[in-house]
Order: C-alpha cells, then sequence, then structure tokens
C-alpha cells in the first residue's frame, strides 16, 4: 500500500489521469476509486505550491539586530583569543624570566658565602694576631717566671701546658665529633676547608713552638725585658692554682683560635661580630675567653 | 570575491570563520524564507515568526562553527527551523488543541462556503487546513511546497524515510482535495 501510494504521488506531479498508462490508471483506480479525486488531487498540488510559494517580505530590522548579533559575538571571540593569547605570552616570559633567574641566583650566594668568608679571614686575621701577641707577651712572661725564678712555679707552668695540650686534644674530639654530627653543605665544606688552610693556623703557634719563640723573640729586648718584669710581679702575687687557671685558659683561648679557624662554619656562626658570646654565654659569665671544652669541663 | 558566486556551504563556513559578508550573505538568501516557514509553521503569527528567525540566525552566528559543509546547507537550516517549531508546539500544545477544537466546529460551515471563493479564500483555507495538520506533516507540506525543497530533502531535514515523506504528502492531499472539492483553482 505505501509503495503504490509513493507511485500515485509521483504521478500526480507528473502527469495527468489521460497521460497515465494503463498499469498507472489501474493503480490509481485501485488506490483512489476515481478519475475524479485524482485530478483534484493535482489541482490541490499545483495550488498549493502557487499559493504557498508566495512569501512575505522579513521584517527590515531583523537583519541590523542580526548582525549586530553576528558583530557582538565576534568582539568576543577576538577578545577571548587576545586575553589566550595574553595569557600564553605571560607563561612563556615567566618561564624564561623565573627558570634563568633561579640558577643565576645560586651563584652569587656562593659567591657571598666565599666572599664573607674572605672577609671574615681578614677581619680575624689582624684580631688573631693581635691576640696572639699579647697572648705571647703574657705567656712569655709567664713562662719566664716559670723558668727563671721558681722552679716550682715553673713546673707548675709545664704541667699546666702539658695539661693543655690534653685539654686541645680533647677540645679537638669534642669539635670533631660535633663536625660529624652537623650535617654541612658539600660546598660549604669546601669553603670551610679553604678557610680552615688560608686561616691563620700557621700564625698561631701551638704551646711548644710559641715558648721557642717567645724565647727567641722576646730575649734580649729591654723592652721585653721591663714586661717580663712586670709579668713576673705579677705572676709572683698570683697562687699557684691561679697561675695554672689563667696559664689553661690563656691555652685553651689559642686553641679555641685554632679550633674557629678549622671549624669556620660552626664556630663562625657562634661568635657574633666581636666574638664576645657563644650559645648565649658571654665571656663576661665565664671570666674569659674559654674554650668550649673548657666551659664543659 | 563576490559571495553571490559561492554557495551556501561555502557562505556558512566562511561566517562560521568570521566572514561578516558572508553571514550577511546568507542571511540575504534565508531570512525571507525562513521568516515564511516560521509564519507558515507557527499560526501565521508575525511576531513569533520574527522571533523565531532572529533565534535561529543567532544559534547560527553563535555555534555556526558546528556546520561542517558536509550536509546541504538549505537542509541543515531548516532542520534548526523544524525542531525550533517542534518545540514551540510542545510548549503551546493546549493552545493548539483549543485552536483546532474550535475549527473542527466550524469546518462544516466554511467548507459549504468554499464553493464560490477566490485564489485568496482558497489560500485562507488551505492555511486552516495546515494547522490542523501534526507538526511532522505541516512541516513536510510547508516544505515540499512553499521551499520546494525535493523529497530526499525534506527526508534529510526532519528525519523521517524518503517513502514516509512521499506517504504523507500523498494523504496530506487527499485530504485536502476531499475537503477543497467544490473548490475550482483555475
Amino acid at each position: 500500500m505505501n509503495e503504490n501510494e509513493e507511485k500515485i504521488y509521483d504521478l500526480i506531479g507528473s502527469k495527468s489521469f489521460a497521460e497515465l498508462t494503463e498499469d498507472e490508471k489501474t493503480l490509481v483506480l485501485e488506490s483512489l476509486g476515481s478519475e475524479e479525486l485524482y485530478e483534484k488531487m493535482r489541482e490541490a498540488n499545483l495550488a498549493a505550491e502557487e499559493v504557498l510559494s508566495e512569501n512575505a517580505p522579513p521584517p527590515p530590522d531583523m537583519k541590523a539586530s542580526v548582525m549586530a548579533v553576528f558583530d557582538n559575538k565576534e568582539e568576543k571571540r577576538g577578545f577571548v583569543w587576545w586575553k589566550v593569547a595574553a595569557a600564553i605570552a605571560v607563561l612563556v616570559v615567566g618561564a624564561f624570566v623565573f627558570w634563568p633567574s633561579d640558577n643565576l641566583e645560586r651563584e652569587p650566594i656562593a659567591e657571598n658565602i666565599e666572599r664573607k668568608d674572605s672577609t671574615n679571614n681578614k677581619e680575624q686575621a689582624p684580631k688573631e694576631k693581635q691576640e696572639t701577641q699579647e697572648f705571647e707577651t703574657e705567656g712569655e712572661a709567664v713562662v719566664e717566671a716559670f723558668k727563671g725564678e721558681n722552679e716550682v712555679l715553673g713546673e707548675e707552668a709545664g704541667n699546666a701546658i702539658i695539661t693543655s695540650d690534653e685539654i686541645t686534644k680533647n677540645t679537638d674530639d669534642v669539635l670533631i665529633a660535633e663536625n660529624e654530627s652537623a650535617p654541612i653543605d658539600e660546598e660549604i665544606m669546601e669553603e670551610d676547608h679553604t678557610f680552615a688552610d688560608e686561616a691563620p693556623v700557621s700564625d698561631t703557634p701551638t704551646a711548644p713552638e710559641m715558648e721557642i719563640e717567645i724565647a727567641e723573640d722576646f730575649e734580649g729586648t729591654a723592652e721585653a725585658k721591663k714586661d717580663v718584669q712586670t709579668k713576673l710581679a705579677r705572676a709572683q702575687d698570683l697562687s699557684a692554682d691561679d697561675a695554672d687557671s689563667q696559664t689553661i685558659n690563656e691555652f685553651s683561648m689559642s686553641n679555641m683560635k685554632v679550633e674557629t679557624a678549622r671549624s669556620a662554619t660552626t664556630m663562625q656562626s657562634d661568635f657574633n661580630s666581636e666574638g664576645v658570646s657563644y650559645e648565649g654565654i658571654s665571656l663576661k659569665d665565664i671570666g674569659g675567653y674559654k674554650s668550649k671544652a673548657y666551659v664543659a669541663y | 570575491m563576490d559571495k553571490g558566486n559561492l554557495t551556501d556551504e561555502a557562505l556558512m563556513i566562511r561566517a562560521a570563520k568570521g566572514d561578516r559578508r558572508a553571514f550577511e550573505g546568507i542571511y540575504d538568501r534565508y531570512a525571507g524564507r525562513l521568516y515564511n516557514y516560521f509564519l507558515k509553521m507557527l499560526y501565521q503569527d508575525e511576531e513569533l515568526a520574527k522571533d523565531q528567525t532572529q533565534e535561529l540566525f543567532m544559534k547560527l552566528a553563535e555555534k555556526g562553527h558546528q556546520y561542517d559543509g558536509k550536509r546541504a546547507f538549505k537542509t541543515y537550516v531548516f532542520s534548526i527551523a523544524n525542531n525550533m517549531c517542534k518545540n514551540i508546539y510542545r510548549s503551546e500544545e493546549v493552545k493548539k488543541r483549543a485552536n483546532t477544537e474550535l475549527k473542527i466546529e466550524s469546518e462544516t460551515t466554511e467548507s459549504q462556503k468554499m464553493e464560490n471563493i477566490d485564489r485568496k479564500a482558497f489560500k485562507t483555507a488551505l492555511t486552516e487546513e495546515l494547522e490542523k495538520f501534526d507538526s511532522e506533516r505541516r512541516s513536510i507540506f510547508i516544505l515540499r511546497y512553499k521551499h520546494q525543497l525535493s523529497i530526499k530533502e525534506i527526508a534529510e531535514t526532519t528525519g523521517v524515510a524518503e517513502g514516509t515523506v512521499k506517504s504523507k504528502l500523498f494523504y496530506t492531499l487527499k485530504k485536502l482535495s476531499t475537503q477543497l472539492v467544490s473548490f475550482n483553482p483555475k
């Protein structure tokens, strides 16, 4: 049935009833029942096409509003593209600016550390020299006193020197243990090593060397003799224990300086610029410049 | 290049890329046809037809990039229009029923008056008859007789098989010719 309707519809649009073949006429008559209905359908088909083909003109103001929508949409799309492009540009610039700057900033930090260390070396070296000289002066006086006039005192002073060596050894152990336990950056270790190498270790004599140096440098000079006499007088005033204690303190201070040079990162950070306090304990509190080992002891 | 030489498909692709003149060309070719399609489909309501035509062109402006050019633009744009009409029918179902009931009551009277009416009367009668059809049948009829779409194009536009389109057109013509039997449009 559906196929017949499709065929008849095609015939209505192309042929009149008279133009149909016998088979087509039979088909039309079977489906529609009459020739008249077929012709009416043809008329309706033509009339519908003609009538419906008449077009009312579209409202004239419609075009302007439609084109305004199109323009607005294009503006928005352009703006979005601009925003996207700007965002990409910012990301790219950011990547180029901040990525390398991160690496570049590391270099100056290392330089600063190096510079600071070298500055510290420079600042520290004269200080230490001065202190060492003072110590040497005092030390010689004491040694001279021990050597010259009071054998007992000299023996005790010698013992004190030996004792100070032992303390130095202990101090080494403590400091080495501290240095080992503290995680130190390799770079800083290197710097430290450099600093330690460059540090005035050689300028600071060990106790036996100091004795020889003191003896060599100051023997025969009138000024030194005067100092020796002054120191001797002072040494006489001191009790044996006080002398021991002071000697120990002074040698410990010397050793401390050496250790300070060797473990710059530890000690350098602990002492302030004037070097008068350590871990919140000022030199005044402990009665002078003493090594950590001594303080602990 | 003259936009008049370009096919509808080429114009639409250009318009989707932001070519204002191409979009204007599309509007000039289709605004009248779409407006009249809506007019016929939406009970001759001029305001509603205008609104729907505008809305359709806005859709083309905003979502024109969805058109890939593989499909004939004519069937593409009429299928959009057809779907829009279906949505309106759904929302105006109650109104439509009320209108249909009123028209059925006056059907006999109008048929009797058709003997001596002229072409204008035929047009009016045809329009009224069309409004009694369901949306699919009406759409097929308007696309066929008003916009001269081929059976294949109507099938693509409405999503109905070609055989079904022909069958629906056949029954529509038969019904119209039965009701307009006394009318002689010659």
